[in-house]
């Protein structure tokens, strides 16, 4: 446990002095801020549901820049070897890399509260479903990021890393538009691989568990392969 | 004592917020979320014991191995996912509870006393199709004789064929032999598929035709004309996109919603009012009736039967026709209504109605308007009781017609004026049963034109449920939601779009460059 949180800080203090991390944010907040305020001022109406539908296109661009660095640097540097053979666990690398990115990720929707707070100021909004949209972007976060590290551990370039990441997010994405294509039983897997498919009912105040564990279950088994494979260097 | 006194001094806003965050927790399947939690612990310890793998399994070569363990790993995930759906729980975090059956869907639900079962043939893309099914599945844990089953149309063509199925989305209830279909993605309309199936006979409501009265069978919608800029519901639109007559067909289909049954019925040929009919409505004459049509019309309320009767202020009502009513103990006037103090915008002929007599037809209604109404009166009938339903404030007066001169008028008495009423109890000493009677001195509240609005279709149906003897089935109404909205000045909004677009955003940047300059 200690390891990790070693591991952790070294990483975070890495995520926080890289210049990466706060183009990210500041570009990210820009775009949401301007559809923001033009949404409010529009439509006049208290929720979030479009920003939250604007946050995870963002996220499914932006997150993979910010993990793309996590394995691939380390490997087009040699690092990864150095730090494979080091005194901790593949698991404790992989989680503190992991936890680094989120807490940035998160950070930076973090900041986006400002604009429920000014919500809460102006008038009165539904409070439920502003609650499961966030618990919705950290869930839908969770499992780019651990995606992402996956992408970013099965290559040296961090192009590749990112395109890759991209790639599977939008074919996640899109999952469900196949299933016309497919015999039964499979067009109801092709329905609930999708990312959207979870994402929509929570923002709107319906949380399902069975979408909150589509969003643990994939994380995790992205983040088993990792270790897994890693382990196997 | 102190405790009470604790308790008092706190804001009233604490324990409905207290509430509001316990409400859902408290509804939560508990079950389930055991079932999630050892779901993911299950799934966590077959990872971890994952990770002890080697890279290559004894009998296979190292990509054999690799291919091998994220396969498996990827099963067990997806396997988890099935067990998670198929426990699946439910938590409504919106404040209108818009992913909850609805408290008269509930209701209908819990009362059930014989087995109802529910195939619902439902698209899977369709989210609120989606919704409706997970809400079935709530009303199905209310009372064990309410059975769902979910059925994907596009998976089980064959089995919605066989059922009759054409459409997606579309919900079978059977209760023994007797069915009704739903095309629908809301709970309502399956809760009044319920109470259509578990109606034993037709309730026919009699339309009477022949005399010009608003017909049941044109468009829902009221006649209007739609210009290339505008829509407006007079002449000065450019173009004519529909010109039908204002008619009924919006209260019909509410009628045949219900699972009652609409039919029109004519006097003209002398031929009794069939005794099938629960409610006979005279929904605005305009030719006046002969003495021969009354009679029709006496023996069928004689036997028993109800009537509704809507006239219009301009309806130069028949002999017979005002003697029969008055003896049910009522008498309709001739001129308008005018109110300048209970009305609907700035029309004083549109009398607004907040408050009615105490009767069962008026029971929760809120507010309804009748536009241009002529008065009533209560006439002393014996064996009758009358209550007035819905009158016009203090202030009002009748006026002789619209676009007469109305000083006299104006200046003139003020009273209450009687707009609808109802009768009951029998036309005279040789009456075989009692009959039920309302008379609104007004149609236009029923037509298609304002039946939609405030509670005009609550009046006109509630007012039918009492003539046909059901005024205590359950009233579910079309749910109404209203966004929150803000409202901003100019400057709160230059303060918005500062601080979101320059401000959060520029901070960012700025801290991003003094790392940029402080690490080079």
């Amino acid at each position: 446990m200690r390891a990790l949180r070693i591991l952790f800080t070294k990483e975070l203090n890495a995520t926080l002095t890289s210049p990466i991390g706060y183009t990210v944010a500041a570009v990210f907040l820009l775009v949401l801020g301007y559809t923001f305020s033009l949404t409010l001022f529009v439509t006049k109406v208290a929720n979030l549901q479009y920003i939250f539908h604007q946050m995870y296109v963002l996220s499914i661009l932006l997150v993979p820049v910010l993990t793309m660095r996590t394995f691939a640097e380390e490997r087009r540097s040699e690092t990864l070897e150095l730090l494979l053979t080091a005194p901790v666990r593949e698991l404790s690398v992989v989680l503190a890399k992991y936890a680094a990115t989120l807490t940035l990720v998160l950070g930076i929707f973090a900041l986006t509260l400002i604009y429920a707070a000014i919500l809460g100021r102006y008038g009165e909004p539904d409070w439920g479903p502003i609650y499961a949209g966030y618990l919705a972007l950290a869930l839908h976060a969770s499992l780019l990021v651990a995606v992402g590290l996956l992408m970013s551990s099965i290559t040296e370039s961090q192009v590749v890393a990112a395109a890759l990441s991209i790639g599977a997010f939008l074919m996640l994405w899109f999952a469900d538009s196949v299933s016309y294509l497919l015999p039964p039983p499979f067009d109801s897997f092709a329905i609930n691989l999708s990312l959207i498919g979870h994402f929509k009912p929570m923002v709107s105040g319906s949380v399902f568990l069975s979408d909150i564990g589509y969003f643990v279950t994939a994380s995790m088994l992205a983040l088993f392969l990792t270790t897994w494979g890693l382990a196997q260097r | 004592m102190s405790d009470q006194q604790g308790s008092n001094d706190l804001p009233a806003e604490d324990t409905s917020f207290l509430h509001n965050l316990l409400e859902p927790l408290q509804s939560l399947d508990w079950i389930n979320l055991g079932w999630f939690a050892g779901v993911v612990f299950a799934l966590a310890a077959l990872f971890a014991a994952g990770l002890k793998v080697p890279a290559r399994l004894a009998f296979a070569s190292r990509i054999a191995s690799a291919t091998l363990v994220v396969t498996a790993a990827v099963a067990v995930t997806i396997l988890a996912n099935v067990a998670l759906f198929r426990h699946d729980a439910h938590l409504d975090l919106t404040h209108e509870k818009a992913f909850t059956p609805s408290a008269e869907a509930r209701e209908v639900v819990r009362r059930l006393s014989e087995r109802v079962e529910v195939v619902y043939f439902y698209q899977k893309q369709n989210e609120a199709a989606r919704a409706l099914g997970a809400m079935l599945r709530q009303l199905e844990r209310l009372n064990g004789n309410f059975r769902v089953r979910l059925i994907d149309a596009d998976q089980n063509p064959a089995l919605a064929s066989s059922q009759g199925v054409r459409t997606y989305n579309s919900a079978v209830l059977r209760l023994d032999e007797r069915r009704v279909e739903v095309i629908t993605t809301d709970d309502r309309e399956i809760a009044l598929g319920v109470l259509r199936l578990l109606r034993t006979r037709d309730v026919v409501i009699c339309f009477a035709s022949g005399h010009g009265q608003y017909d049941i069978d044109n468009f829902e919608f009221h006649t209007h004309f739609e210009g290339a800029h505008n829509h407006s519901h007079d002449a000065s639109g450019t173009g004519l996109v529909l010109m039908e007559q204002h008619g009924l067909g919006r209260l019909r289909r509410a009628i045949e919603k219900l699972g009652l049954v609409a039919r029109k019925v004519s006097f003209a040929t002398g031929q009794p009012i069939p005794d099938d009919c629960a409610a006979m409505v005279e929904a605005n004459p305009r030719t006046r009736y002969s003495p021969g049509e009354t009679d029709v019309l006496r023996r069928y309320l004689e036997r028993g039967g109800s009537a509704m009767f809507l006239i219009e202020p301009d309806y130069a009502l028949d002999e017979s026709i005002a003697a029969l009513l008055a003896s049910a103990g009522i008498a309709v006037r001739d001129g308008v209504i005018v109110d300048p103090t209970e009305h609907y915008f700035t029309d004083e002929q549109m009398i607004a109605v907040s408050r009615y007599g105490s009767h069962p037809a008026t029971r929760g209604l809120a507010l309804s308007f009748y536009p241009g109404a002529r008065p009533l009166e209560v006439l002393p009938a014996p064996g009758v009781k009358v209550t007035p339903l819905a009158a016009s404030s203090a202030d009002s007066y009748v006026i002789a017609n619209r676009l007469g001169d109305q000083t006299k008028a104006k200046s003139g008495p003020r009273a209450p004026q009687i707009i609808a009423l109802a009768a009951e109890g029998r036309l005279n000493g040789t009456a075989a049963a009692a009959f039920r009677l309302i008379v609104a001195g007004d149609a236009d509240f029923a037509s298609n034109s304002f039946f939609p609005y405030l509670a005009n279709s609550d009046a006109v149906l509630a007012g039918l449920a009492w003539l046909t003897r059901e005024e205590r089935a359950p009233a579910i109404k079309p749910p109404v939601e209203v966004l929150p909205t803000v409202s901003l000045t100019g400057e709160q909004m230059r303060g918005i779009f500062l601080v979101t677009v320059l401000l959060i955003p520029g901070l960012i940047a700025f801290a991003g460059s003094a790392m940029w300059w402080w690490r080079r």
